[in-house]
């Protein structure tokens, strides 16, 4: 059936399809819509959709085409956007009840990115209210479920952009990470997910959870699509006080030049102290696929990832605490009651401590300037175990119960400190078959590079091209 | 360095009404563990020697970075 293949293919294989009129934008609209209503009931990806916006944009995009204008890989094409990318006219609701009903009067930058490429909204996406937490659970709109095991959370807090995207409701979605939000759903959803550098993307008309530590980025099948989709992202916005003014760059040109004497450092401290063998497994695999390409494999020293947690969770709460402290005084019956009592957790740290956050930060970040001084990239895992069963607070890693949030953060949100880019692909599937994502963080602003690894790797292995059967 | 002491029930009760927070709602008796917890980690930080480390988030973006 046409629809159920046109569903599964990338963006830039959408792209070539509609450039040489093979298929039309309305045929690809109608596909995913079709697509949408039949999974939502079971997979609760979508806060909202936007099917008649879609169906218009994607009119015009045929008409575009016809008469010569093909725009691009996304002209034509539907994207998902977390539901914290304003959008005009459409309520962006940030996952919460306060902002249920919020309608911006402009389109976030990303959005507006997207659409002068000639792409469109199909939908806003279902995540973990005000991004703060890394499972996917929103009490308001019912939590997202992950496409390879109903059961399993999707992991967060860009939920519906990881699921949308791996059960072929989207080809893209676009989420933030703040602590490996972008990162976690696609790795539990066997995705392919940026953290751009801090400042190469936008933020302009996107609700913060913290200033200093978010990162929009896009979520697709392949690290080809994700650097399509940089291709219009990157760029100076004068609207974010924290964008990069930097000269504009192909992040797909550099493709074909493989890995030969690529340096790559594996942390030989904390990362191994909880991990499912499974993942470590499948990660040592990726690491010997990398090394047959070319690449040299090392250990590196890096302790101070054990103040990850405190850092990231200092400056966290008290900046989200700063953004939400009038709503959590006045309404905070509306919140769900665990992201309220995270909110909540700011009002109780010192100005003292922030700063020595800061300052441990700082520290971090010299010693990661040390590390990338004798390597290119560094390796993880993304998360300590493939996605967890959905409601469950402690998962079993290893034999050991350990709390579920830390499984999914311990390894991502060190790297939102300092800002370096950092990517998350799929390595392997469990025994249970859940996806096992690895992560593979670069020096600030070489996002080029990082993605040329992880296309390298992908051109090598098969699991981003493997789909959920649903 | 010297430990923090535990935040008692009453001093958080009070730190909860400082800011503007009601310390009779039920609320409260989720709350105090959790910032119990919360306080407890962060406090992992108290022993980092951070002597001479200026406080700075993100890299600067006019620089290559590392």
């Amino acid at each position: 059936m046409a629809d159920q293949e046109l569903i599964q293919l990338t963006v830039a294989q959408l792209g070539r399809r509609i450039q040489r009129k093979a298929v039309s934008p309305v045929e690809v609209a109608e596909a995913f819509i079709e697509r949408i209503e039949a999974l939502e009931p079971k997979l609760n990806a979508f806060i909202t959709r936007t099917f008649d916006e879609a169906m218009e944009a994607a009119q015009v995009a045929e008409k575009e085409i016809q008469q010569g204008g093909y725009k691009g890989p996304f002209h034509g094409v539907p994207i998902g956007f977390k539901d914290l990318f304003w959008t005009k006219d459409v309520k962006t609701t940030s996952g919460s009840q306060i902002d249920k009903d919020f309608v911006p009067e402009e389109d976030s930058e990303v959005v507006a990115r997207f659409k002068a490429a000639g792409a469109y909204t199909i939908g806003k996406l279902n995540m973990v209210e005000y991004a703060f937490g890394p499972t996917g659970a929103n009490a308001h709109y019912g939590s997202p479920r992950n496409p390879w095991d109903t059961e399993r959370m999707p992991g967060g807090s860009s939920s519906g952009s990881g699921v949308a995207v791996a059960a072929g409701e989207a080809p893209l979605a676009m989420g933030t990470d703040t602590g490996g939000s972008v990162r976690i759903p696609a790795s539990l959803c066997g995705l392919t997910g940026l953290k751009p550098t801090f400042g190469l993307v936008s933020r302009f008309g996107v609700t913060p959870l913290s200033w200093t530590l978010d990162h929009p980025g896009p979520l697709a099948h392949s690290a080809q699509d994700v650097a399509l989709a940089m291709n219009i992202l990157a760029g100076h916005d004068p609207r974010d006080p924290g964008s990069a003014n930097r000269p504009a760059v192909d992040y797909t040109k550099d493709f074909d030049k493989g890995l030969r004497d690529l340096r790559i450092g594996v942390p030989r401290d904390y990362v191994w102290d909880l991990m499912d063998p499974e993942v470590e497994q499948s990660f040592k695999a990726a690491m010997a696929q990398l090394e047959s390409l070319g690449a040299r494999i090392e250990e590196v020293p890096f302790p101070e990832l054990a103040y990850a947690e405190a850092v990231s969770s200092t400056i966290i709460t008290t900046e989200a605490n700063a953004y939400h402290a009038r709503n959590i005084r006045t309404q905070g019956d509306l919140f769900d009651p665990a992201v309220r009592r995270r909110v909540e957790g700011g009002f109780f740290i010192s100005s003292g401590q922030y700063m020595q956050a800061l300052r441990v930060s700082a520290m971090v970040g010299k010693k990661m300037r040390e590390i990338m001084g004798h390597v290119d990239l560094i390796a993880t895992p993304t998360t300590a175990a493939p996605a967890p069963t959905i409601g469950e607070t402690l998962t079993t890693v290893n034999g050991h119960p350990a709390p579920t949030r830390e499984t999914l953060l311990r390894l991502t949100r060190i790297f939102n400190l300092n800002g370096p880019p950092a990517i998350s692909l799929p390595s392997g599937f469990s025994s249970g078959g859940l996806p096992i994502g690895l992560q593979l963080v670069g020096k600030p602003f070489d996002d080029a590079l990082v993605l040329r690894v992880a296309h390298a790797y992908q051109q090598a292995t098969d699991w981003h091209v493997r789909r959920p059967s649903l | 360095m010297t430990q923090r002491p535990e935040l008692s029930k009453e001093a958080f009760l009070a730190f909860a009404a400082q800011h503007g927070l009601d310390p009779n709602d039920p609320h409260m008796d989720d709350l105090y563990p959790e910032v119990k917890g919360l306080l407890q980690r962060l406090a992992t930080l108290d022993e980092v020697d951070t002597t001479g480390v200026d406080p700075i988030n993100s890299f600067s973006l006019d620089k290559e970075g590392v």
